[in-house]
């Protein structure tokens, strides 16, 4: 099943089951069915509760923040995750803040559903990843499945999450791409292991391919990043016969740091990854974690391989020296090893 | 069905388009579709856009999945025989040439096998496909196949080592010998290749290793292996191993723990083994063939000179000068300044501070000498 087609699935399901949920975005109705065929069958099956919406980011998610203190659970979409900077406010001061600032009187059990991430040449207001710009924010959950989650299930589990809000970041390189079946312990030749020592909602998965040895490294990396996090791995044991875990949650923020850290005692070597900027990014909190936590562990400081602090450019030849490839994370591995 | 062949292209769907990607084909490839099928989506900027069949036919892809297409770009064929298909696709639609294939003479590049793995199998002759374990197959696991393959205790053919590190063969199989491979392992620039004995009676493998007789030594010399080291208790003996071995062309190494601190400032010559904790500050001299065992301190500017042996946990303060051929217990601890004489004995624990002659057993806090040591042992 493709990434698009489980949280498609998920979608259906979710309305069916409960007349409560809305899904509310630009250019949803079939046979359009949205811009990435995510809502694709949903406002023929559904046609009273999926509302198309004018081209005002700000206006869907502060509709979405109404519906939601009304008691409704409606799954907003924002066409294109650079744009979520035109709902800032809704989100910051308005979402995130009602059931603090009416003293739980209200709550707001809204999801907002949006694609980031760049590799397709689209330019620098259509290619970025911002969901960094909301790790700061109180009372926000960011969930971002990789392929090698359940898309559709994290989608229900964040619909079905009675504090709200959620935004539920996708990544538009992985629509296409298969996910993992459910109960699957070997991907290619990984071996896969779920580990929800943190949130059994939104797990992370641990990939590798020596199993039975201790890992030399490893990698974590959320969303987008898991393709290349995984080549990395597999580069590395192939080239250089250094044995990468690489680590994947799908809970972005709070950090499920309780998920890495049996890894990270026995390792003491940390490579991060993300597909934005370094600084005060989310290499930054998982680094700060991790030395607060296990600093007498680490070998060495935990490294974090990131995007250039530059927009991203149109120009795809451009765009791949800007954000960060396969090579770069496998030679930040032998940096981490000593091999370089 | 039509008798002709259709041609699906890449529509023009956005002003600013002039490429799309294939998000994924829905029709099977090489099968007979009706009319409408949905073929494939693509995606261009700001859209998905599916492409339907404008025939009914037997479809034929021209391009895969993620591939990056230009706007009126041929993406495929149907038409009602399959080989009229292929062949107008090898004529006017062929992909671009493939990679070029690993070329590396007899090395099989294989998903079940590392590089190294795959390079090591080819200088030891090792088919891939020989060796049984689950998972990847790295170097080492080549390397146990091949060890355990031969069989024969004699045989040189056992003797094999990671090609990417320098072969070492260590004189001396006994427990010291182990711990000795061990160091030189770890700091991952030598690879132990075998273990050698004078005793006719010695182990047939050591940590994985064979043991050979020392008579093999210009055999093992000659099959490769350049470097020696001595794991050998007894001052003496280890020296004379040492200048036998010099003697044969090969070349000493000093053995040093990883974990072991030695300032860049220490001189030392060859065929020493300093082990895990042992700590050598700025300046101090070493000769050959000493053994400074864990845990031992040996402060700045100190001289231990040939085949001196400090055991585990001794300090000595700064100056020191240890003579040749003496050993300082465990736990003794020696006060800056202090000449400790050639062949002595510093018992367990003793406390020294005064010189000691050559010769000399010394015990005690403070140490005294209590009796006097022969030449050799």
């Amino acid at each position: 099943m493709r990434y698009v087609e489980s949280l498609n699935r998920s979608l259906h399901a979710l309305l069916e089951r409960d007349e409560r949920v809305l899904f509310i975005g630009e250019d949803i109705l079939d046979p359009y069915g949205g811009a990435f065929k995510v809502s694709k069958g949903l406002s023929t099956r559904f046609p009273d509760r999926v509302i198309t919406t004018p081209i005002s980011e700000a206006g869907i998610v502060g509709f979405g923040s109404g519906l939601a203190l009304r008691g409704f659970r409606p799954i907003v979409e924002i066409m294109f995750g650079d744009f979520i900077a035109l709902c800032a406010d809704q989100i910051i001061n308005g979402a995130t803040k009602f059931s603090w600032m009416y003293n739980d009187q209200v709550r707001v059990p809204l999801v907002i559903r949006t694609p980031m991430g760049g590799r397709r040449g689209y330019g620098p207001t259509h290619s970025q990843s911002l969901e960094r710009l909301f790790f700061g924010v109180t009372g926000l959950t960011v969930v971002a499945p990789s392929h090698m989650h359940m898309p559709g299930v994290c989608l229900e589990h964040a619909v079905a999450d009675d504090r709200g809000p959620v935004l539920f970041i996708e990544n538009k390189k992985l629509y296409p791409s298969h996910v993992l079946d459910d109960g699957a312990s070997m991907h290619e030749d990984f071996s896969v292991r779920c580990i929800r020592n943190c949130n059994a909602k939104f797990p992370t998965m641990a990939l590798t391919l020596a199993p039975s040895s201790d890992p030399d490294v490893l990698l974590l990396a959320y969303g987008g990043m898991a393709s290349y996090a995984i080549d990395a791995a597999h580069t590395a044991l192939m080239e250089h016969e250094v044995v990468v875990e690489v680590l994947l949650p799908s809970l972005v923020k709070p950090l499920p740091v309780e998920d890495f850290l049996p890894s990270v005692e026995k390792c003491g070597r940390v490579v991060v990854c993300e597909e934005a900027p370094k600084a005060s990014g989310w290499g930054a909190e998982v680094s700060a974690c991790l030395t607060e936590a296990l600093f007498d562990r680490l070998h060495r400081p935990v490294a974090r391989v990131c995007s250039t602090d530059t927009p991203i450019p149109s120009s795809m030849p451009l765009e791949e020296n800007v954000l960060p490839q396969t090579a770069d994370l496998v030679e930040a591995i032998l940096l981490q090893v000593g091999v370089r | 069905m039509s008798n002709r062949v259709a041609i699906a292209t890449v529509p023009q769907l956005g002003v600013n388009d002039d490429h799309a990607v294939i998000m994924a084909w829905h029709a099977e490839d090489r099968a007979l579709i009706s009319l409408g099928t949905l073929l494939c989506t693509l995606e261009t900027t700001k859209a998905v856009y599916e492409v339907h069949a404008e025939e009914s036919g037997i479809l034929l892809r021209l391009a895969p999945v993620e591939a990056e297409v230009r706007v009126s770009q041929p993406i495929a064929l149907i038409g009602p025989d399959l080989a009229e298909l292929e062949v107008l696709q090898k004529e006017r639609y062929a992909p671009p040439s493939g990679k070029v294939s690993e070329g590396l003479g007899s090395l099989v590049l294989s998903s079940k096998a590392t590089r190294k793995a795959a390079v090591l199998a080819v200088h030891l002759g090792v088919r891939l496909d020989e060796i049984n374990i689950p998972g990847i197959i790295r170097e080492r696991d080549v390397l146990d196949y091949a060890a355990r393959r031969e069989g024969g205790t004699e045989s040189l053919d056992q003797l094999v080592w990671d090609f990417s590190r320098i072969p070492v063969v260590v004189y001396g199989a006994g427990r010291g010998a182990v711990t000795m491979s061990e160091s030189l392992d770890l700091a991952g620039k030598h690879h132990v290749a075998c273990f050698v004995d004078d005793n006719p009676q010695h182990p047939v493998e050591l940590a994985g290793r064979p043991v050979f007789h020392s008579s093999k030594l210009e055999t093992i010399v000659a099959r490769g292996v350049r470097t020696f080291a001595v794991a050998i208790s007894i001052g003496t003996v280890r020296i004379g191993i040492l200048h036998k071995c010099l003697g044969l062309g090969l070349e000493p190494v000093n053995v040093i723990h990883p974990m072991a601190f030695v300032s860049r400032s220490v001189k030392l010559g060859s065929c020493n083994y300093i082990k895990a904790g042992a700590i050598v500050e700025t300046n101090t001299m070493v000769g050959d063939g000493c053994l400074i065992d864990n845990g031992a301190i040996v402060a700045h500017d100190c001289t231990l000179e040939d085949a001196c042996h400090l055991a585990p946990g001794c300090s000595l303060g700064s100056s020191v000068i240890v003579g040749r051929y003496s050993i300082v217990g465990i736990g003794v601890h020696v006060a800056t300044g202090t000449r400790i004489g050639a062949y002595s004995i510093l018992s367990v624990g003793a406390g020294v501070v005064r010189d000691v002659p050559d010769h000399s057993i010394v015990e005690g806090v403070p140490g005294r000498v209590v009796g006097k040591r022969k030449s050799t042992g």
